[in-house]
Formats: structure tokens, C-alpha cells, sequence
């Protein structure tokens, strides 16, 4: 369904290039929900950005996007047009993509009645009804942006991105500032919604846990795990993912020391080398993607010859 | 960089190059010549020559002078006036906003070229004849429109959290519209202004037509236009060359301020 | 420290005012000093309502904000400028915390130049890469606009500039909702570590019970517009 290869995006800056997705490979299948976690600033929403080619301009992107057997990356602006919200919805992270001056009902309904010529009543009737899953009150749908609360800003973004019935979902956080009441009928309506493919990005472990078939765990700029969901929260294979999954609230909020390395200059060989507990020598090389029963691991430690 | 706006700013740029450049390649607007009168145009008159034997050429470019000098002149009174009116009703809000808003209302109620030919038949009695006239009047109608649609921007600027945000670090007051309001609000402002340009120079031309504006022998399109009217049928360019110079640089405005929003939106929409 | 007594506060819309809604209905708060008082509740209950209420920066329609003993509701404006460098706020949304066209080293350095806490460019600086490393960026931050941070980096350049002015009060409104757990762990223990340094009480809104138990000393329930329920 969708097959990312190679991927790199770069942006230039006055202090240097940033190299916010590099050599990123994945792929996402028919039918399937892949989530990606991982580190604030490793290039998770970039990456999203970059399927939907909505990338500012200060950026330069190379590798292959395929997309039903078509090449994003190549197509026309005009032609990516026409996926954008159709065949690809994108739940953003950032609540500045609602427009302040119009009313939050227009806006949802608007991608409906530009892409599949519904009328307005029957737009507005089904912003409604998805409004009144999300415990939102139809009678609010006139109001504008800034006379919702974070959480109801949120929900209007979910709504927005699925009500047209596309056939892959990118959202990136769509349970933040969310209670968890809320975030469970979030689950259920991507779970109703179930038979889309669907790419998630995501800090909300629990909300990955419920939903997610396969996880990928991104760390400065890199996939350094892709694992069955179950299995991932089991025995999380990398040392990052370990990290991460440690540093719970309910796990006694034990930070990874350290903060991200700089993505100008990344440490060379593997990027987590500074914060990790088991570096060695080796590991100032550039890990290998290591296959492990149907997962990937991108770490020295289960190279067992050349660990041990 | 975006075809509409090279387009515009083309016809522009050559406008006032033209004006620009009028003392240096255009012979003297006001001699006249009665040998010469009415020509038609030739390799020594481009243009022609009208009633009195002037040289329609210079007049034309004189008079894009004249109209673009007015016109920028009128444009940057009436946005500093209209930007700083709109502002504060819409930030302050409260009763300054009420009073400035049925001032708003009230102007726009009214046709503006009716407005403004009242205004300098006013002040032609009172004052008598200037260009002053022509200007003061325009600001007075024009401010308007800059007031209404920076007061709307600033309403929606005033939700935004990074105004709360700025409040929350003891900010002031004028600090904040200062700061972080109004430039915030420049890019629409320009379109306008841009837009509004184009009117202005429609206006300005709409005034001389009826004798109201510019007065003769200052050089100017739509007064140039009257008095060619009469000589219609026997002398077409008097009033072809001068109409042709209005319209482009009208266009010009045109284009140029939608070739900015396209960029201005969608560089928002993008960011 | 702080206190709120009898807060109310309705959002009137539609034309004449017609549709109401009662975001904080009469609500009593107290936090103390150097205590942190964790604040949860559904979506849309009001609780960045009344955090922004007890800050002064939306004013109730009824009830009273006291703080270090000071009615805050009557004060005017320049008084109340002159309190506001010992309450901040972290705001909800990071992504609009920030002026679109300041670099993100202009607006950190705001409040220091708004209050002229800084003698020169060079003391400026240093209190502010100071701030920026505690919080987990990097100096290259500094130099881009808002746009061109991730949420995340956003949301801890936002708790920096929180910090800049050594506050006595803070609202954090879902400070770490945009970072990773291991991030947050580490944000929330930086903003524990400066409790304990410079005495602060925190009003934090969260949506997550285990990190409300966490950090609070006492959790309040809000549902409504009303709090319903404590626990310690
Ligand atoms: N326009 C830009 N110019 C320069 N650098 C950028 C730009 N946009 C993003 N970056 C950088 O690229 C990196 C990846 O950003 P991205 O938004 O993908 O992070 P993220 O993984 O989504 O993090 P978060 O979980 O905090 O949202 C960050 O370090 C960010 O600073
Ligand atoms: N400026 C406003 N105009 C009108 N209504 C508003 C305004 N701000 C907030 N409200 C309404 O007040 C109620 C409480 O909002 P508030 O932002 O305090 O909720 P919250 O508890 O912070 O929710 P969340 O967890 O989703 O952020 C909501 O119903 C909201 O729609
Ligand atoms: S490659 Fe080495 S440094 Fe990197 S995660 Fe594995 S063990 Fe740690
Ligand atoms: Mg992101
Ligand atoms: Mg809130």
C-alpha cells in the first residue's frame, strides 16, 4: 500500500543542514496500523510531511514515496492535489493548521463537498454526527477555533481528517491533550474505521498499545525498530525502545540520561551511542538492520558475531 | 516567483520608469504649437497632438507622474491612518470599538465617488482650487476600508495564544499591538493596499474626467480625457492614449495584488 | 500563595449573547507554597479556563484572585504587569505560544528585555543557553522560527521562556502533552528540581492520572466547570 525507501529529508538552516530523515526505510500494508514512536524531534512528523509532499521550502527530499504503485515523490503538484484528503488524510500535530476565521463545521465539511460533491446539508450532517461521537455537541459546530478548548480543537482535527473516507490515514498524535475517556473513543473510532491502512505517530504508549499492529520506533532521524506490536511491548529489542518504555509515569518516571544529539552533527556510527548503557567499540560503526524472527532491529548487540 | 505578480509588477515598473524618465525623454507638456494642432499620431508626435498643439506623447507621460505621485501619496496616508484606526478599535475593543465601527458603517453606506465629488466641491469653496483637494478628499473616503479589514485581522490576531502568551510575560498593552499585532497583520494589509492602488488611480481619473480633480495645465489622464471627448470622431487618440494608460496601470495594480495573496496564502497555509 | 475564591466565568456567543457556556462555575482553589497541585479532568471542563483566571489574563466574571495576600482583580494594569514576573504560564498549545515571525531566540529573551533583567547582550545569552540546555535543546534551535521546531522541541523552548523570570507561580497546562515519555520524565523532574531551588507552586493540568500521582500533592477533579473531587 504504501512503501517508503531510502527516504531523506534535509532541511537548510543557518547552522547547518538538518538532517531530520535519513535513509529511512519502511513499509506500511493494505488493511494494516503501523505507528511510529520514538524521540520529540527524531523526524516523525517530517516524515508524515514528506508522504503528503506539504514540506516548507527551505527542504530537500530524496528516495521513493510508492503509494498504490504510484511514485509521490514524482508526481505533479495538481495530481498530488487530488490525493491530498482523498486517498490520504492527514490528521496534523500542529492545531495551526485550523483556520481562526472560519467556523469549525465549514471546515470539516468543506473537503466533502469539494471532493465528493455532497451537498451542504448532508456534509454538515455527518461533521454532526461525528462531532456527537467525540462528545462534541452539534449545536457547537458554528463556533470558531478559539471558543473550543485544547482537547475539543483536537477532536476537530480527528474529524476533519477522516470524514472523507480516505484510504490511508496519517495522524500524527491525534490523542494529545486528550482525557482518557476520549482517547478510548479515539481507539474505537479508528478501530470502526478499522479496514484503512493507517500510519500513526504517537507518544501515547497506551493508545499504541490498544490500536497498533506493528510499531516502529524512531530515534534522531532513524527507524532503529520495527516490531509486531505485541511483541514490542513484551520485550522491546533495542535499548532505546527499553529506555523509553522504563521512563513510564506508572514505571517510576525514570528518565534515558541525556537529551537527542544535535541532528546537524549526529554522532557517528550509532546515534544512541552517547545514552546507551551496553556501547562498546563496535558500536562507533554504522549498525546494520538486523532481521530477528519477523523483526528489525538496527543495534550491534544482536549481531552476534560480531558482538560476541 | 509567481506570474501574476512579474506580470504586475512589470506594467508597473514601466509605468513609473515612464514617469521617471519623463523630463529626459518627453519634450515640454505645456508648449503649446496652433500649427500643430490635432495631428494625429506620427514619428514626431507618438501619440498625436491635441486642441492646443501639445505634444500628447509628453502629456501622457507627465501624467503618469502626476497620477502615480497622487495616487501613492493618498495610499500611504490613508493605510497609516486606516491601519492605526483599525487596530487599536479592534484590539481595545469595548466602546472605542463601537464608535469606530458605526463610523465604519456609516462611510461604507455611502458611494464613495459621490462622497468624494461632494467632498471637493466642499472644499474648493472653501479652500479653492488644489490638488490638496483631491487628496484629502480621497483619504477621507479611503482610510475606510484599510480600518475595516485591519480590524478584522486584529480580532482574530487578539485570540491567538501568542498574544495571551505575550500578556502572560507582562507585556503591555501597546507593546503587544506594536509588536506582535501588527506585524502580523502587514501581509493582508498589503494586498489591499496594492489593490486599493488600482482604485485610487481609477478615482483620481474619475475626478479630472468631471473637471473636479487635477487642474489644467498640470497634466493629468482623466482631465486629458475630457477634453479630448469633444474631438472624439476627428482626433480618437486624445482620448485613446491617456484611457489606454489608466487601464494598464490599473491592470498592473490588479495583478500584482492578486499575485500577492496567492503567495501570502498560501505560504500561511503551507508554514 | 495563591487563591481562588468564587470564580465564575461564562462564554457568551451567537447574536445577543444567546448561547452561554459556563466554563468555571464558582470554583474555590488553593495552592500553597512550593506545592503542586495536579488538576485533571474531562476535555472542554475548564480547566485551562481557570488556570488563565488565576494568572489574571481573562478576567472573571465573578470571584476574586489573591495572591501573596494582593486582591489581583483590582489592581490596574501597570501593578498587575509588576506581579506578572512571578506567575507564568505554560500554555496548551506551544505551537501558538510564539510569535510566527520572531526566531525562537527573540521571543525566550522577551521577557528578560520586556522586564530589562538583562545588563547586556552577553548576560542575555548566557541565561538563556543555560535554560535551553536544561530544557534538552540545542544552541542551533535558537536561530529558526517557530515553524521549524518539532512540538515537542516547541513545547520545551515554551518551558523555558516560562522559566526565564524565576517565577513563584506557575500554570502548566499540559506542559509535556508533545513529548515522548522518556522526555517528559525528564521535563517534569527539571521542573521538580526548580521547585525545590526557588520554592515554586505549580498549578498542573494534565489528562495523566499516573503522572498527576506522580508529581502532585494533591489531585483535583474538574468536571463541568466545577471541581468535584480531591484526593491526596
Ligand atoms: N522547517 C524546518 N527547518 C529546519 N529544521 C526543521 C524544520 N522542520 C523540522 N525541523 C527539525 O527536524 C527535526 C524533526 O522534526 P519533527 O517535527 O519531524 O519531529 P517529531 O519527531 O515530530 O517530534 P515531536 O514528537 O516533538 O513532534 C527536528 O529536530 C526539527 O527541529
Ligand atoms: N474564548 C472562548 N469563547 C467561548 N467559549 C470558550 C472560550 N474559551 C473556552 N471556551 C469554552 O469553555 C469551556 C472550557 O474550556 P477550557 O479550555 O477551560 O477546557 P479545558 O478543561 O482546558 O479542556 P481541554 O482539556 O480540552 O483543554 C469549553 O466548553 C470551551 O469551549
Ligand atoms: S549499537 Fe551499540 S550503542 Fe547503539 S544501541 Fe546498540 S548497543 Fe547501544
Ligand atoms: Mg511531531
Ligand atoms: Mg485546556
Amino acid at each position: 500500500m504504501l512503501e517508503i525507501e531510502d527516504l531523506k529529508v534535509y532541511f537548510r538552516t543557518n547552522a547547518g543542514i538538518v538532517k531530520a530523515v535519513d535513509d529511512v526505510s519502511f513499509e506500511v500494508r493494505k488493511g494494516e496500523n503501523f505507528t511510529i514512536i520514538g524521540e520529540s524531534g527524531s523526524g516523525k512528523s517530517v516524515l508524515a510531511q514528506a508522504i503528503l509532499r506539504l514540506l516548507p521550502k527551505n527542504a530537500e527530499i530524496c528516495g521513493r514515496i510508492i503509494f498504490n504503485g504510484k511514485d509521490l515523490l514524482k508526481l505533479s503538484e495538481k495530481e498530488m492535489r487530488r490525493i491530498r484528503g482523498k486517498e490520504i488524510a492527514w490528521i496534523p500535530q500542529s492545531q495551526t493548521s485550523l483556520n481562526p476565521v472560519l467556523n469549525v463545521g465549514f471546515q470539516c465539511a468543506e473537503p466533502l463537498m469539494e471532493h465528493f460533491r455532497m451537498d451542504k446539508k448532508s456534509a454538515f450532517a455527518r461533521i454532526i454526527r461525528i462531532f456527537e461521537f467525540l462528545g462534541i455537541g452539534g449545536n457547537r459546530i458554528r463556533e470558531y477555533p478559539h471558543q473550543f478548548s485544547g482537547g475539543m480543537r483536537q477532536r476537530v482535527l480527528v474529524a476533519m481528517g477522516i470524514s472523507a473516507d480516505p484510504k490511508l490515514i496519517i495522524a500524527d498524535e491525534p490523542t494529545k491533550g486528550l482525557d482518557a475517556s476520549k482517547r478510548s473513543q479515539i481507539v474505537e473510532l479508528f478501530r470502526k474505521i478499522g479496514d484503512k491502512t493507517m500510519l500513526i505517530i504517537t507518544h501515547d504508549i497506551n493508545f499504541a498499545e490498544n490500536l497498533a499492529d506493528r510499531i516502529a520506533v524512531m530515534y534522531c532521524g532513524k527507524i532503529v525498530e520495527v516490531s509486531p506490536a505485541k511483541e514490542f511491548f513484551r520485550e522491546p529489542l533495542h535499548p532505546y525502545s527499553r529506555g523509553l518504555l522504563d521512563s513510564l509515569p506508572s514505571r517510576g518516571l525514570k528518565p534515558i540520561k541525556g537529551f537527542q544529539p544535535s541532528m546537524i552533527n549526529p554522532p557517528k556510527g550509532c546515534r544512541f551511542r552517547e545514552r546507551c548503557e551496553f556501547a562498546r567499540e563496535i558500536c562507533k560503526d554504522e549498525p546494520p538492520l538486523i532481521s530477528l524472527n519477523g523483526r528489525f532491529v538496527r543495534c550491534w548487540l544482536y549481531d552476534r558475531g560480531n558482538w560476541d | 516567483m509567481n506570474r501574476l505578480c512579474v506580470t504586475g509588477l512589470g506594467i508597473i515598473l514601466l509605468m513609473v520608469i515612464l514617469g521617471l524618465l519623463a523630463p529626459l525623454i518627453a519634450k515640454n507638456p505645456y508648449k503649446t504649437d496652433l500649427k500643430d494642432r490635432l495631428e494625429p499620431p506620427s514619428l514626431k508626435h507618438p501619440f498625436g497632438t491635441d486642441q492646443l498643439g501639445r505634444d500628447l506623447f509628453s502629456r501622457v507621460l507627465w501624467g503618469a507622474r502626476t497620477s502615480l505621485f497622487v495616487a501613492l501619496t493618498i495610499s500611504l496616508i490613508s493605510m497609516s491612518l486606516g491601519c492605526i484606526i483599525g487596530a487599536v478599535s479592534g484590539y481595545f475593543g469595548g466602546i472605542i470599538d463601537d464608535i469606530i465601527g458605526r463610523i465604519i458603517d456609516v462611510f461604507l453606506a455611502i458611494p464613495e465617488l459621490v462622497f468624494n465629488i461632494a467632498l471637493v466641491g466642499i472644499f474648493c469653496a472653501a479652500y479653492g482650487v488644489s490638488t490638496w483637494n483631491v487628496i484629502l478628499a480621497v483619504v477621507i473616503t479611503n482610510w475606510v476600508s484599510y480600518a475595516r479589514i485591519t480590524r478584522g485581522i486584529v480580532l482574530s490576531l487578539k485570540e491567538r495564544e501568542f498574544v495571551l502568551c505575550a500578556k502572560a510575560i507582562g507585556a503591555g498593552e501597546w507593546y503587544i499591538l506594536l509588536r506582535h499585532v501588527i506585524p502580523n497583520s502587514i501581509g493582508p494589509i498589503v494586498v489591499l493596499a496594492t489593490l486599493n492602488m488600482g482604485n485610487v488611480i481609477m478615482t483620481i481619473a474619475s475626478l479630472g474626467f468631471l473637471g473636479l480633480g487635477i487642474q489644467p495645465p498640470t497634466p493629468e489622464w482623466g482631465q486629458m480625457i475630457n477634453a479630448g471627448k469633444d474631438y472624439i470622431t476627428t482626433a480618437p487618440w486624445l482620448t485613446f492614449f491617456p484611457g489606454l494608460f489608466i487601464a494598464l496601470s490599473v491592470l498592473g495594480f490588479n495583478l500584482l495584488g492578486e499575485g500577492l495573496r496567492d503567495v501570502l496564502e498560501r505560504r500561511s497555509f503551507i508554514e | 500563595m495563591i487563591e481562588g475564591i468564587g470564580i465564575r466565568k461564562v462564554y457568551k456567543s451567537g447574536i445577543f449573547g444567546g448561547k452561554a457556556v459556563v466554563a468555571v462555575d464558582r470554583v474555590d482553589i488553593r495552592i500553597g507554597e512550593c506545592e503542586t497541585v495536579a488538576l485533571v479532568g474531562e476535555s472542554g471542563s475548564g480547566k485551562s479556563t481557570l488556570g488563565r483566571i488565576l494568572l489574571m489574563l481573562i478576567k472573571p466574571d465573578e470571584g476574586r484572585v489573591v495572591f501573596d495576600g494582593i486582591d489581583l482583580t483590582k489592581l490596574k494594569g501597570k501593578e498587575l504587569r509588576r506581579i506578572r514576573t512571578k506567575m507564568q504560564l505554560i500554555p496548551q498549545n506551544p505551537e501558538e505560544a510564539f510569535d510566527p515571525r520572531w526566531k525562537i531566540y527573540d521571543s525566550i529573551a522577551e521577557p528578560l528585555r520586556i522586564h530589562k533583567l538583562a545588563d547586556s547582550r552577553k548576560e542575555e545569552e548566557g541565561v538563556i543557553l543555560e535554560l535551553i540546555k536544561a530544557v534538552g535543546l540545542k544552541e542551533e534551535h535558537l536561530d529558526r522560527y517557530p515553524h521549524e521546531l518539532s512540538g515537542g522541541e516547541l513545547q520545551r523552548a515554551v518551558i523555558a521562556r516560562a522559566l526565564t523570570l524565576n517565577p513563584k507561580f506557575m500554570v502548566c497546562d499540559e506542559p509535556t502533552s508533545m513529548l515522548d515519555i522518556s522526555t517528559q520524565a525528564s521535563i517534569v523532574r527539571l521542573l521538580m528540581e526548580f521547585q525545590k531551588k526557588l520554592g515554586i507552586s505549580y498549578l498542573f493540568i494534565t489528562h495523566d492520572l499516573e503522572l498527576a500521582k506522580v508529581v502532585a500533592d494533591r489531585i483535583l477533579v474538574m468536571k463541568n466547570g466545577k471541581i468535584v473531587a480531591e484526593q491526596s
